[in-house]
């Protein structure tokens, strides 16, 4: 984080709207991206703005101002998070895990060959896709991705070992499905 | 010697074979472009593709609603509790669950859910001349 954007988070802190948008512009990309992992296309954007507000209200409290990366990151992933889960179903909840995935997942390629994301990504719970893009995506630790999920490493390694088990299933079955 | 079709080694290397392509192709996907962001902040109603507000005659008259609904349950509800119950009514509601607590200087932060601080300022505390706060 530069010095520049440390000033822009103070004004910001202070009521400046437009040091504010400046910080929106520079994330906004990189947040977007993440909100597309955790809650796809269509409500990406809502899933940051709703993020984006309640940072604001909250900026006055943070008190270091070259944490606003990380604290941003944070905010906006716990909205997309709260989001996803308020989209799927009810009773996907209650259900087993794996059990739900089953039936939410699709192939895992398109027809050309090429491997489909979206459709993977939908098929895994929505913390397993925040782990599975802040770890790829972001080239986060697991302490980092603990701190951002507000969970232990030790979770974040259990997520992704699941996520990983949960997308080889898929991609295994892709594979098999192409060579029959 | 080569291997059997099958072997653990060989199926790890594939199974790390597919997660690799699979990052890879999330690395890709992740890059598409972003739509530039909205001047902050905007009306959501204004963007393109969204439900549009519901029009203000609208949502008075369900507020006219829900009002009406609660202040007849609470009648029902009084009409019905037992007197000798009286006492358990004035009862002090249970407070707000605080999810995490934070102070710095003069101020108190609470979230009552993760994403939701609320910002207390409290007053500097004041002692009286002359009083001395016990250790024990």
């Amino acid at each position: 984080m530069n010095v520049g954007e440390e000033g822009a988070v103070v004004r910001a802190a202070a009521g400046d709207h437009a040091a504010f948008g400046t910080l929106v512009e520079a994330h906004w990309e990189r947040l977007l991206r993440l909100a597309r992992s955790v809650v796809g296309d269509a409500d990406a954007a809502d899933a940051v703005q709703d993020g984006l507000l309640v940072a604001w209200r909250g900026l006055p409290a943070l008190r270091q101002p070259d944490a606003f990366p990380a604290w941003l990151t944070r905010v906006v992933t716990r909205r997309a998070l709260a989001r996803a889960r308020r989209r799927a179903p009810w009773w996907h909840r209650l259900r087993p895990l794996a059990e739900a995935e089953s039936v939410a997942a699709p192939e895992g390629a398109n027809g050309d060959g090429e491997i489909d994301v979206a459709r993977l990504l939908a098929a895994l719970a929505p913390r397993q896709r925040a782990v599975m893009h802040l770890t790829v995506i972001e080239g986060m630790s697991d302490g980092e991705i603990g701190r951002v999920l507000g969970i232990a490493a030790a979770s974040v390694r259990s997520h992704r070992r699941r996520a990983r088990h949960r997308l080889l299933a898929l991609l295994q079955g892709d594979d098999s499905h192409a060579s029959s | 010697m080569p291997r059997r079709e099958g072997h653990p080694d060989q199926e790890t290397q594939e199974s790390q074979h597919r997660l690799e392509r699979f990052e890879e192709a999330l690395r890709r996907w992740a890059e598409r472009p972003a739509a530039p962001p909205p001047p902050w902040p905007v009306p959501r109603s204004s963007r393109a593709g969204e439900r549009p507000a519901l029009p203000r005659w609208q949502l008075v008259a369900a507020s006219l609603a829900v009002a009406a609904m609660l202040a007849t349950a609470s009648l029902l509800l009084r009409s019905w509790w037992a007197p000798e119950n009286e006492a358990h009514t004035a009862a002090p509601a249970a407070a707000a669950s605080v999810a995490a607590v934070a102070s710095a200087d003069e101020v108190l932060v609470l979230w009552l859910d993760p994403d939701t601080p609320l910002y207390l300022t409290l007053p500097a505390a004041v002692e009286a001349p002359g009083t001395e706060r016990s250790t024990r």
